[in-house]
């Protein structure tokens, strides 16, 4: 094979494989924000906040346990509970309030909720820049057929399906999922019915933004950790969950896919204006079909 | 049965009386102001019109029309970009340049209006949040020809304007022009039909109207006006930085929307100036401005979801209707 | 001049209309009558444009128009009150007809007028002949029930249309606001000399206005006839006196 040849189908396996490690983290913090919009009809421009406080916090947790292995793990699940918990504390004292207005309003109050989030954030971390070391079991790269396949990435591509599956498991097989499904199609019967909405409501707001922090905590040890970070990830976010279908969360995972596929190849055409890439995807999608990829919930 | 008409004409009356001493109220406030002001408040009050214009295009479509306009700086910072570039890149004339950027920015909200003007409301929204922040992408990562993160500066002014005063005035004239258009627009069957598909789509449809012409219209006019004010904002300020065309921008200005009022005209301008004059008062004592304002807007939302000149005028237009029906014959 | 062919509308799997047809004349007044969840508001919507039928024709003045969208029947001279009342609840009663009637003169696009000047007499024409004239300068959204369904009537009129739907023009209505409004459309019908084609569970109503029964059930049309050779049919008495009965 000549040289040249070989040397772009192995960046362009490379950069697949990067894109598709970015993919899973997309699908995480965007199927949560599909979730919440689905269910509860919030706009919630705050997960991009929330998203950063899990990154924050996984830095603090992966600190305070020493910086190994174990404070990485550790962290994963700490980090997202910590940011359930924060929201369950703004759902229930506010936004519960709220349900009945109109998107415009949500989506203004989840904007007050990221201003606080965010001054929250500097008041606590400060605003320089923090870094996480990736563990060492992460760090450097896999070979394979003379490919250079990093560790970590690979782990999130198996994080990404157990996200999944579990997903699909709480959807299908819970009685929160069949009550939030019927929910998200039926509001003033669920509530008829006599289940108490309310806390139904929580919990998917909880378990959305649980996976916000997720999200921001398997990125942590990936890039420098500052304020700021939360503003793309929320544009990004909102692009996969309307290309995908508003409400569906494995709209979100076809979503992903394509922003994370047509990103990390768009960069080996115009590397200064990747960006460009996934919106055409977007506009592309939502010409053929102007509600998203799959059905979406409403 | 001729006193509820004739009541209504009075009350119409009455209200033209208070429009037309309005316009030269306010042209005489606004001509006097920089007299008896210190030179930093004449600039602060030109960056108030200049906001309040952009706040005032944005409530055409947001509270007139009731489009989910969710990323209304990009037309903003799209005429700032249009009449910088114009002046510092081809040294285009003043005037040239002030009437290429409102121009841009109405050719983008045609392009982005005929891209989302078919979704549904909150796909409208949300597509245009999206779409706005790659247009901010490009003009962050175009470096070289926008100057990229840190915006382009120092933006070659003719001398009658590049003083603060000079620059007001400018500002005052042209901004008083763009709202009495803006309010005739409100004002006029075109205004009154985008009221009506806010109120009820459905109908509107039932009565002919084709309802996403309309809406791009709006956007076209609305995204005209945030031109303007765009390359308003670069006269009072003499520089453009790709912040202003970030989203949360457009956050910011829906924000003075609300709080002065969806549904009034005036409000939009009023809410500009106190988010203005609590960033500038707050930015001397601390630099917490974000909570201060997220406190601020959740407030509001759960306490005057109609904003304090929609709640003024609501009670006085309640005390109007009991003072006509008592109204002798 | 519209003539329905074969229409066919279901919602998630529910048949609301399997094979309707209808014909009205230039000049008729025609009813179409039949049990709640006939498919009476389903047949209107999709001939305004407002539901998508899944089969079959609808042809108006011999051009058919089910592809078109609700503001291009419109512009054709459909014009419809619903039954559910739908109307511009946060405007004055004025302006509700006002905008009906700027759409309908091609002024919705007109920046540059003041829109209180404009259409003022014939907007008042309008609600004096509905009997909406003192109201004129109420909210819509405070007016009565009543009152509310008249405004119904006088919005779809402003589009000056060749044909006029009225989905139920009276129910809900006390007997009193139903007599008003049951003289109303007499008028109209006698004075402006209308097309008309409306729904009404009103029987004495339907018998003495209409020109022609069309009689929905289940979806389908039993039988279309005038008056008194409906009520004489087997047919409808099996279906219609049986089922309601
Ligand atoms: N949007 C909808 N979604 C689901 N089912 C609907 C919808 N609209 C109508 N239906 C069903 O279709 C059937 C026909 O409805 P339609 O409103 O046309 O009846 P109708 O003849 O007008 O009755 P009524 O006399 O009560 O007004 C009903 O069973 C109704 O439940
Ligand atoms: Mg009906």
């Amino acid at each position: 094979m000549h040289p040249a040849i070989h040397l772009t189908l192995v960046s362009l396996i490379q950069q697949v494989l990067v894109g598709l490690g970015k993919t899973t983290t997309l699908f995480i913090v965007s199927s949560g924000l599909t979730l919440v919009l689905g269910v509860l009809r919030i706009p919630n421009i705050s997960h991009g906040a929330l998203y950063m406080v899990g990154a924050f916090l996984a830095y603090s947790i992966t600190r305070m346990l020493g910086g190994g292995a174990a404070g990485f793990f550790a962290s994963l699940l700490l980090a997202p509970l910590a940011v359930a918990f924060l929201s369950l504390l703004a759902e229930r004292f506010l936004l519960s309030r709220l349900y009945e207005r109109d998107h415009l309003m949500l989506l203004l109050f989840t904007f007050a909720l990221a201003l606080i989030f965010d001054d929250l954030v500097k008041i606590v971390w400060g605003s320089g820049y923090r870094s996480l070391p990736l563990p060492a079991m992460f760090q450097g790269s896999f070979s394979f057929l003379g490919l250079a396949l990093p560790r970590y990435s690979l782990f999130l591509l198996c994080v990404g399906p157990l996200v999944a599956i579990g997903l699909w498991f709480l959807i299908n097989r819970t009685k929160i999922g069949k009550i939030s499904r019927a929910a998200a199609v039926h509001r003033e019967m669920v509530g008829a019915v006599g289940i108490n909405v309310g806390w139904v409501f929580a919990a998917v707001f909880m378990i959305g933004c649980f996976l916000a922090g997720l999200g921001g905590a398997l990125v942590a040890p990936t890039q420098s950790i500052s304020q700021g970070m939360d503003a793309s990830i929320i544009i990004e976010a909102f692009l996969i969950v309307i290309m995908g279908g508003l409400g569906n969360v494995w709209g979100a995972l076809l979503g992903s896919l394509i922003f994370g596929l047509t990103d990390s190849l768009g960069v080996l055409i115009l590397p200064q204006f990747s960006i460009v890439f996934p919106y055409a995807a977007v506009i592309v999608v939502l010409l053929l079909r102007p509600s998203g990829l799959l059905k979406s919930a409403w | 049965m001729v006193a509820p008409s004739l009541s209504l004409a009075y009350r119409a009356r009455s209200l033209l009386r208070l429009e037309t001493l309005a316009f030269p109220t306010a042209a005489a406030v606004l001509f006097l102001l920089p007299l008896v002001l210190p030179e930093f408040y004449v600039y602060f009050a030109a960056l108030v019109l200049v906001t309040g214009l952009f706040a005032t295009s944005l409530n055409l479509v947001l509270g007139y029309g009731g489009m989910y306009q969710f990323h209304h700086a990009v037309f903003y910072g799209a005429g700032a970009y249009a009449f910088a570039l114009m002046l510092a890149k081809a040294h285009a004339p003043l005037w040239p340049a002030f009437l290429f950027a409102p121009l841009v920015s109405a050719m983008l909200g045609l392009l982005i209006g005929a891209i989302c003007v078919r979704l549904s409301k909150l796909y409208f929204g949300m597509l245009q949040l999206s779409l706005g922040s790659l247009v901010w992408a490009v003009v962050f990562r175009w470096y070289s020809f926008t100057g990229g993160g840190d915006g382009l500066h120092e933006i070659p002014l003719p001398d009658a304007i590049s003083t603060t005063r000079g620059a007001y005035y400018l500002t005052a004239v042209v901004v008083l022009i763009c709202m009495v258009l803006l309010y005739r627009i409100v004002n006029s069957p075109f205004g009154k039909i985008f009221q009506a598909i806010r109120d009820n789509p459905q109908r509107s449809e039932a009565i002919g109207v084709d309802i996403r012409l309309h809406q791009l219209k709006g956007e076209v006019l609305a995204a005209f006006f945030a031109g303007i004010a765009g390359a308003l904002y670069v006269v009072v300020e003499g520089s453009v930085v790709p912040d202003m065309m970030f989203w949360t921008a457009s956050m910011e200005v829906m924000v003075m929307c609300l709080l002065g009022g969806w549904y009034t005209f005036l409000g939009p301008l009023f809410g500009a100036a106190v988010i203005l004059g609590l960033r500038t008062f707050a930015g001397i004592y601390t630099d917490h401005w974000p909570l201060i304002l997220g406190i601020i807007l959740m407030a509001v939302i759960l306490f005057f979801p109609e904003g304090v000149l929609g709640l003024l005028l609501r009670r006085a237009n309640s005390k109007m209707e009991l003072s006509t029906e008592t109204e002798p014959e | 001049m519209l003539r329905v062919e074969g229409i066919r509308k279901s919602f998630d799997r529910f048949n609301a209309l399997s094979g309707a047809d209808l014909h009205v004349g230039s000049g008729k007044i025609v009813a179409v009558i039949g049990p709640n969840g006939a498919g009476k508001s389903t047949m209107f919507k999709i001939i305004t444009g407002h539901l998508k039928p899944e089969g079959g024709r609808v042809l108006f003045g011999g051009e058919p128009i089910s592809s078109l969208s609700p503001h291009e029947i419109c512009r054709k001279g459909i014009g419809m009150a619903f039954q559910i009342v739908n109307i511009f609840s946060r405007m004055s009663v004025f302006e509700n007809v006002q905008a009906a009637v700027l759409s309908r003169t091609r002024q919705a696009g007109n920046i540059f007028r003041a829109a209180s000047k404009m259409a003022v007499g014939e907007t008042m024409e309008i609600l004096a002949s509905v009997g909406l004239r003192e109201k004129a300068g109420s909210i819509a959204g405070k007016l009565s029930y009543g009152d509310q369904k008249v405004l119904e009537i006088a919005i779809a009129l402003s589009t000056s249309p060749r044909l006029l739907i009225l989905d139920e023009p009276t129910a809900g209505m006390s007997s009193e606001e139903a007599a008003v409004c049951t003289g109303l459309i007499r008028r109209l019908t006698a004075e402006q000399g209308l097309t008309v084609l409306f729904c009404e569970h009103n029987i004495e109503l339907v018998l003495s206005l209409s020109d022609e029964i069309m009689v929905l059930q289940g979806g389908k049309t039993i039988i279309q006839d005038c008056p008194e050779a409906v009520c004489k049919s087997p047919a409808v008495r099996d279906a219609y006196l049986g089922g309601a009965a």
